[in-house]
């Protein structure tokens, strides 16, 4: 039995160890059948020398080299699995991984689960996948019958994990693929894009201060930034506040935005509509700021303040400000 | 030119669900007043489609695969004047059910353009777009909010994770389609809500769209579902603003590790 973890070029650092903590929670829970875990670093992303350290047995790099066009990596990794025949592929749930992997299992014949954020040990011994279902208020676990399962991991659900580390050598291997000339039925035409932002992204924040509708205006996100900074944190908004055009959608948390999980998530004038819970949810602490003390954010909180932002906010900027003077 | 657009039924995911619990034996959810209707992002598909429709013409089929009461989801289609609706009995999971609607495409000689939600607000798979786009052999186009006809082409603008973007496709294509402020379903009157309660649907029975492929049986299987416990403590601070700021200062250099050891 093999485990077969697909890298692109973006799975380097955070998102590479969150992908090696799926496989090796996945290793785990198979009680050692998957005893091999495989790597294809399908853009040349890996060095062989982070492969080694996380324990990789076997990495795959493709010949020819990859072009970036997405239809021919697809086409790469289908014919990479034909060779390696893993009995599982773990792709990163990124909205690339949630295009391909879905038409992977389709031309592997193989079963799909889409954002496993954790495994199980069946009664029988084999591995089941759990997911989240109805935006994170449920879990299912699922248990495949087919002979290849593809899945994709739910970002953030595997990067708190400890992984013991194994000492292996690796080995290197070249795969000679064929790729089709792109047929272009899809050309970009135009990108527009939000302005740079400085600080650490919500991806990699462990502290998140998140702005709706509540803050009235553009303006309202400047005390959050301070807040932020204060905390070394990033700006998070809801989708009524990027709707608004006060900040980018780069920014946004939820069900059509970025999933966090950081640390700390400070939820300040967002009302807690079931689409921005399905982004933040799993924070490890949740501070929610609302001057509606019915507001279902409170419900998710573990410390709720009823308050106006514009007093409370400036207040505990002050209060922050003196503990660390 | 004819637009499919694969809509399905779901639990409501805006209506109030704080007794929301899974039954053990059957996995599947009860509420109480639990509503279902076409689920969000597939309805804002449909929307883009009759937008489409209203600049280029041509046809729009909705398209769904699920029990007989599913119906409902296809007299809303039909409300919000879609030309055609199809209900095909009986559904798979997952790639089982893109499996069927792509032969349900084909059994009306194909479309060119098939359009689906971003992902279901139930399964959140988000696995029926690219798989159907698979299974017809067609390119998949991911997170559409508008489509626009060019000659010979068309340009569909997209979502990503940052931004926006502006794709040229030509015809036929697959695409999965997300909310934006151009897109906000329509909300049918009540004369064609009304009018809806008597079109007529084609129905297609499973099996016989899908006699014995192998795409058409689920290849996963659901061992358990349930609701985590949360080990929220919902503490408020009271007080007046000071107090509940000195308080707040307190938790939140709590949570921080490096404050946390002193
Ligand atoms: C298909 C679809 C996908 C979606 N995806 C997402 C998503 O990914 N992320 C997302 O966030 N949303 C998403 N939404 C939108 C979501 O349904 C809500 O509309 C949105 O989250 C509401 O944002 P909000 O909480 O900022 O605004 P509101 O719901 O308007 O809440 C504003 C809150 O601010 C409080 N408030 C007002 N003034 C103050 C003040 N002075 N001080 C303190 N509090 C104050 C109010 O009491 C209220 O609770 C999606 C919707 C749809 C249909």
């Amino acid at each position: 039995m093999k485990l077969l973890v697909v890298a692109t070029a973006l799975d380097v650092g955070g998102r590479f160890d969150e992908l090696m903590n799926a496989a090796f929670a996945a290793h785990a829970a198979s009680r050692g059948q998957a005893a091999e875990i495989h790597l294809l670093d399908a853009e040349g992303a890996v060095t062989d020398i982070a492969a080694q350290a996380a324990g990789v047995q076997r990495v795959y790099r493709f010949n020819p080299a990859m072009v970036n066009n997405s239809d021919a990596l697809l086409d790469a990794v289908a014919q990479a699995c034909a060779q390696i025949k893993p009995s599982c592929v773990m792709w990163m749930g990124d909205v690339a991984g949630h295009q391909h992997a879905p038409r992977l299992a389709v031309r592997a014949k193989a079963a799909y689960v889409s954002g496993c954020c954790g495994f199980e040990t069946t009664a029988s011994g084999g591995l089941a996948f759990v997911r989240p279902i109805y935006g994170g208020k449920a879990l299912e676990v699922l248990e495949s019958n087919a002979a290849m399962t593809v899945l994709t991991v739910k970002p953030k659900s595997f990067s708190n994990q400890e992984r013991q580390p194994v000492a292996t050598q690796t080995v290197v291997e070249v795969l000679n693929v064929v790729i089709q000339p792109s047929s272009a039925a899809i050309t970009r035409v135009s990108v527009d894009k939000p302005e740079e932002q400085t600080g650490p992204t919500l991806e990699d924040a462990q502290v998140i201060v998140s702005g709706g509708r509540g803050l009235g205006s553009a303006e309202g996100f400047g005390a959050l930034r301070e807040l932020a900074a204060q905390l070394n944190g990033a700006v998070g908004a809801s989708r009524a506040a990027v709707d608004a055009g006060w900040i980018s959608a780069k920014s946004q948390v939820g069900q059509t935005g970025t999933t966090v999980a950081p640390n700390l998530y400070i939820a300040i004038g967002i009302s807690g509509a079931v689409q921005h819970l399905a982004g933040m949810s799993s924070a490890r602490h949740i501070v929610a700021i609302n001057k509606d003390d019915e507001a279902p954010i409170f419900g998710v909180a573990d410390v709720g303040v009823v308050a106006d932002y514009r007093e409370i906010v400036p207040a505990l900027l002050a209060e922050l400000a003196e503990r660390s003077a | 030119m004819r637009i499919f657009v694969c809509v399905k039924q779901a639990l409501d995911w805006n209506a109030s669900t704080k007794d929301f619990r899974i039954d053990a034996a059957t996995h599947k959810v009860s509420v109480s007043f639990a509503r279902y209707r076409i689920d969000q992002f597939d309805e804002i598909a449909l929307e883009v489609a009759l937008q489409c429709r209203t600049k280029h013409g041509g046809q729009v089929s909705a398209l769904t695969a699920g029990p007989a009461d599913a119906d409902d989801v296809l007299r809303h289609a039909f409300a919000m004047k879609a030309d055609q609706a199809t209900l095909i009995e009986g559904a798979g999971d997952g790639i089982a059910t893109a499996a069927l609607l792509a032969a349900a495409v084909r059994h009306y000689g194909g479309g060119a353009i098939v359009l689906c939600g971003r992902t279901s607000s139930d399964n959140g798979s988000g696995q029926t777009g690219p798989a159907l786009a698979e299974i017809l052999g067609l390119p998949f186009v991911a997170n559409v909010v508008q489509i626009d006809g060019e000659e010979n082409a068309w340009l569909c603008r997209c979502e990503t994770a940052d931004g926006y973007e502006t794709l040229k496709v030509t015809t036929p294509f697959v695409a999965s389609v997300t909310n934006a402020a151009t897109n906000i379903p329509r909300v049918p009157t009540m004369k064609d809500v009304m009018q809806a309660h008597r079109a007529k649907l084609e129905v297609l029975a499973a099996a016989t769209l899908c006699p014995d492929s192998a795409t058409c049986t689920p290849m996963t299987r659901v061992l358990r579902r349930y609701v985590p416990v949360t080990a929220r403590t919902g503490q408020r601070i009271d007080g007046a603003p000071a107090q509940q700021a000195k308080a707040l200062a307190e938790y939140i250099r709590q949570c921080l590790p490096a404050h946390g050891e002193s």
